[in-house]
């Protein structure tokens, strides 16, 4: 599903080039929980977002899906964004102006889904997830688990076959990482490719494979 | 996808009510300010267009280049004139209006005075195109002794009776005894945007012989240009003008009606004219308040793209295209603009009789201008919020995407975007502190235009202006009478009125005069005896009239008038033998000498230099009175004056005006354009603070964290207050720095039109540099205030 191959990232200051990574390369198949794991500053978060198009590498070959990602145009990249990827954050990152219901429905409107199947579909994540009772709360009043539950709920209503999910249990208590983790779980279990970056070696212990990150350079453990 | 966006745009205008509402405060300031502005200048643009054929009608004028002095009359008194419609077959109608200057009136038992009253040629109303409400506009002045009244005479002097038929008693300065007229029509009243405002108009008693100052109006035939007269006017020179060297001095002019009045600055106007300069200035001001409500605009809308980050670029991850922002964006603009726009229109309904009134003008703007205004504002507004908006949205794709990932990652803009931000709140602030210089500067010189006056005795004095010939004739028994009162200072005469303008100039013979200088013409101004005293003007050398002597002699001359004969040393001249060529008997100007100088005092319009000119004491051409009175007997003194007036004048109305308000009225234009100038002033500036309000706003929370950490660490409320404050006080220090010197480079230019100018005092820059501080300090100090009493826990708990 993904290659990549002597993928580097590097900034240029004046007289210096800065790499965040260096020689990646990683395969990752259809069907795979991959955990990263790595100390701050090794690359872990670019590297999530070059996989998610959200960035670009700076030389290297990205395949997805064995398109090259670096011909893609930004339409065909709004397009994976619409099917095929989800992402979640350790902020959560919910949109504060829009209560919980309509947050899980955004990604759907952006796909132009119709409004009745759209109700359909929201309705399930709800009841999937033991939110409906939440529906009509806004983000500030949910507890940090809830609202990774409604981020989660919000990744996955398009269905996406890749969930790229960065440091998901960062700011929840252990409890609620847990519940998390075990949700991402049974996600992959279903048949989602989840890659998340993390710096709980018990939660990179639910994934597949463990890869390790260090100055930008990949250690597959 | 609609009813999302509009879900979107509702819940941020709700959720930062603060910025919408200062956003929409200052849109429509704006706009209601731009609509007042487009209104008066299309006010001022309007004039003599509501003719059906103003395009046609032209107004003829003669300029007297003399040797060495040129003087252009707005009317003319030449005989000649009558043998236009016979040389020039383009002019279709030829009307000649020849103004009664003050005419003394009298309906049944009222007597009063009125300044809008014109004998003119019985093609009047075929000529200007001007329906009558009564009467037949083919005939009403046929016949001599025919008057045609307008409405308002009509109603108030008349009321509900008829006055077709009835009787109207005339006389003025020329005419000295009252002929009767027969009303034969009725027109309606001339618009305020009217070069002239004719109250009355009578039928002249033989118009082929009539050769009177008159103003004379030509409407050309249809498709015919003025070029086309203006060809043949130098053998029309030659044909009717015998004397070689008038055909060399005389300059004709034809001028449209609807250029007179805001381009003709002519001798003896009909009215007082408008200013282009004014439009101008109203123009310069319109441009700097839309630039600075751009500049405000931008910048609520960078803050608010910014503030809405983590959306845009969460949604990006679920496959929302830019384009879908930027449509948001637009929407947004739309219906902000949308609201402001109504709420500003119906402010300028509200207000545009209560601003009209106030300027005294006729704002009129027509519906279908306002419409073209606001579709204007719309494309332009949301052109704006679109750009403003692809700014920040498209950056990322400028700097790849990283920049907008850095953004997203901490949530905090980049410093890229605060600079823009500043930059933009420096140059409304430029605007704001360089209209503030502009308008105090203005004021300041209106002020100066109005406190100058005859002499230094300004204060306390009533004058009877342009009097009736019999009224002169009986000035001496109304000084008399007037100075048996206790309450009466004083009483002198004089020629012109304060305010009044000086015109008419003979050649002269002056001893030792060279040769060249004996077709140059010097200003006349009679006075009584005491004219020098009452107005309090400096005798610099020589002697003044001597009052109650003989004075027939003697010539006082002012110091411009010392200059154009070539004097430096003002006891030099004392002496000299002078001698006035004046087509009149010998008794009115006799052959004398220079008696005294006097200084340079400003009777007419300090926009111009103050003119050459001798003072001479004959009563005869004396048509206004001075009274000068004791201010604790105010009351007094109006009773004290009608019951002299009325025992020496019985025939005649007694119409007196104080000091003050003729000064007022020559400089009512520029007066009516400060209180504008200030009002504008006020609403730039009200903006810009808006301006910096909302990036006080949008710095302060972002460094809420900070403020949390410093006070952690000891910092005191008023240090932290200091060090938010110090930011946006460099910004004012820096729009100053820009702004001063653009203001006074301005200015200089500006006041380089006058003949006596203002200062630009330095106070002027203090003070309106500390006023701006003053106003930027309280805008964000508020705001830094609120910020530095918070608990820091709870500031470190927001990160």
């Amino acid at each position: 599903m993904i290659q990549l191959k002597k993928i580097d990232k590097y900034y240029d200051a004046k007289f210096q080039r800065t790499f965040v990574l260096k020689g990646v390369n990683l395969d990752i198949e259809q069907g795979e929980f991959i955990s990263i794991m790595g100390p701050s500053g090794s690359g872990k978060s670019t590297l999530l977002n070059i996989i998610g198009f959200l960035d670009e590498p700076s030389q290297g070959e990205y395949l997805f899906l064995g398109d090259p990602a670096n011909k893609l145009k930004e339409k065909q990249k709004v397009q994976y964004h619409r099917s095929h990827i989800g992402f979640i954050f350790q902020a959560f990152h919910l949109i504060e102006e829009l209560n919980v219901y309509e947050n899980i429905e955004t990604p759907l409107v952006y796909r132009g889904v119709k409004g009745k199947e759209r109700k359909a579909l929201v309705a399930d994540m709800l009841d999937r997830f033991n939110i409906v009772a939440k529906k009509d709360l806004f983000p500030s009043q949910l507890s940090g688990g809830q609202q990774q539950l409604v981020a989660i709920a919000r990744a996955i209503i398009g269905k996406p076959k890749l969930l790229l999910a960065d440091e998901p249990t960062g700011n929840l208590h252990s409890e609620q990482g847990e519940m998390i983790m075990k949700l991402l779980k049974k996600l992959n279990d279903e048949g989602m490719t989840i890659i998340q970056v993390t710096h709980s070696k018990e939660n990179a212990e639910y994934g597949d494979r463990i890869i390790t990150l260090k100055d930008g350079y990949v250690r597959e453990k | 996808m609609l009813r999302f966006h509009l879900k979107m745009i509702k819940r941020n205008f709700l959720k930062d009510k603060k910025f919408l509402f200062n956003n929409i405060l200052g849109l429509t300031l704006a706009f209601t300010a731009i609509l007042f502005i487009y209104s008066w200048i299309t006010y001022e643009k309007s004039f003599d267009k509501f003719y059906e054929n103003s395009s046609r009608i032209h107004r003829f004028t003669v300029e007297f280049a003399d040797a060495g002095s040129s003087r252009h009359f707005a009317r003319v008194n030449t005989s000649w004139i009558k043998e236009f419609p016979g040389f020039f077959p383009e002019v279709e109608e030829m009307v000649r209006l020849v103004p009664g200057r003050n005419s003394s009136l009298k309906i049944n038992n009222n007597k009063f005075y009125s300044q809008g009253v014109f004998s003119t040629d019985s093609n009047f109303f075929n000529a200007f195109n001007v329906k009558l409400i009564q009467g037949n506009a083919n005939a009403v002045l046929d016949a001599p002794k025919c008057a045609v009244i307008n409405q308002s005479i009509a109603k108030k002097y008349f009321g509900n009776e008829n006055p077709i038929g009835k009787q109207i008693d005339w006389a003025h300065q020329q005419v000295p005894d009252f002929s009767t007229f027969t009303v034969t029509g009725i027109m309606p009243d001339f618009p305020k945007n009217s070069h002239f405002h004719p109250e009355i108009l009578l039928s002249l008693d033989d118009p082929s012989q009539f050769a009177q100052w008159n103003y004379l109006y030509l409407l050309l035939k249809e498709n015919t240009k003025p070029e086309a007269i203006q060809a043949k006017f130098s053998s029309f020179k030659n044909t009717y003008i015998e004397d070689e060297k008038s055909r060399e001095s005389l300059v004709f002019h034809l001028q449209n009606v609807q250029d007179i009045h805001l381009y003709s600055h002519k001798d003896r106007e009909i009215e007082l004219n408008g200013d282009v300069r004014s439009i101008t200035v109203l123009s310069i001001v319109a441009i700097v308040l839309l630039v600075v409500i751009t500049l405000n605009y931008i910048n609520f809308q960078i803050a608010s793209v910014l503030e809405r980050n983590t959306y845009f670029n969460v949604s990006k991850t679920f496959g929302a295209k830019r384009k879908s922002f930027v449509a948001q964006l637009a929407l947004e603009s739309v219906i902000l603009i949308f609201i402001s726009s109504i709420v500003s229109l119906g402010i300028y309904m509200l207000a545009l009789p209560v601003v009209a009134n106030w300027l005294n003008i006729d704002l009129i703007l027509s519906t279908q201008t306002t419409l073209v205004i606001y579709l204007l504002a719309l494309l332009f507004f949301v052109f704006l919020g679109v750009g403003c908006s692809i700014y920040p949205v498209f950056m990322s794709k400028m700097n790849g995407t990283i920049s907008s990932l850095r953004i997203f990652n901490s949530g905090k803009s980049t410093s890229t975007d605060f600079s823009v931000r500043r930059v933009l709140v420096i140059l409304q602030f430029v605007g704001g502190i360089g209209l503030i210089i502009a308008t105090t500067v203005i004021i300041k010189q209106n002020q100066y235009l109005l406190s100058s006056r005859i002499g230094n005795e300004q204060d306390n004095i009533i004058n009877l202006i342009k009097l009736p010939r019999k009224a002169i004739d009986n000035y001496e028994i109304l000084k008399t009478e007037l100075l048996k009162y206790p309450e009466i200072l004083d009483v002198t005469a004089t020629m012109e009125e304060p305010a009044g303008e000086v015109m008419d100039a003979f050649s002269y013979e002056l001893e030792g005069m060279p040769e060249e200088d004996k077709d140059k013409v010097i200003y006349v101004l009679t006075t009584d005896d005491n004219f020098n005293r009452f107005y309090g003007n400096e005798i610099v050398a020589g002697e003044d009239f001597s009052e109650n002597g003989d004075n027939t002699t003697k010539y006082l001359i002012n110091e411009a008038g010392l200059k154009f004969f070539g004097y430096t040393n003002p006891n030099e001249i004392i002496g000299k033998r002078f001698k006035y060529n004046i087509p009149l008997p010998e008794k009115f100007f006799k052959e004398g000498y220079i008696a005294g100088v006097i200084n340079d005092f400003h009777i007419s319009t300090m926009q111009s230099s103050e003119k050459p000119m001798l003072l001479y004491n004959q009563p005869f051409f004396n048509y206004c009175v001075g009274i000068k009175y004791d201010p604790k007997r105010t009351s007094d003194v109006l009773v004290t004056l009608q019951n002299a007036w009325t025992k020496v004048n019985p025939d005649f109305a007694l119409q007196h005006h104080f000091i003050d308000d003729l000064y007022f009225k020559l400089y009512k234009n520029q007066i009516r354009q400060s209180r504008f100038l200030i009002l504008l002033a006020v609403v730039v500036l009200f903006i810009s603070s808006l301006g910096l309000f909302s990036i006080a706003v949008y710095g302060i929370r972002k460094r809420t964290k900070e403020i949390g950490i410093r006070k952690v660490n000891g910092a005191k409320t008023g240090e932290v207050i200091v060090l938010l404050n110090q930011t946006f006080v460099k910004w004012v220090i820096i729009s100053f720095v820009i702004a001063a010197p653009i203001a006074w480079f301005a200015m200089n230019k500006w006041l380089e039109s006058f003949a006596y100018k203002t200062e630009i005092s330095w106070w002027i820059f203090v003070g309106a540099g500390l006023f701006i501080f003053a106003i930027a300090l309280i805008t964000v100090s508020q705001q830094s205030f609120k910020a530095a009493r918070r608990n820091p826990v709870e500031a470190l708990r927001y990160e």
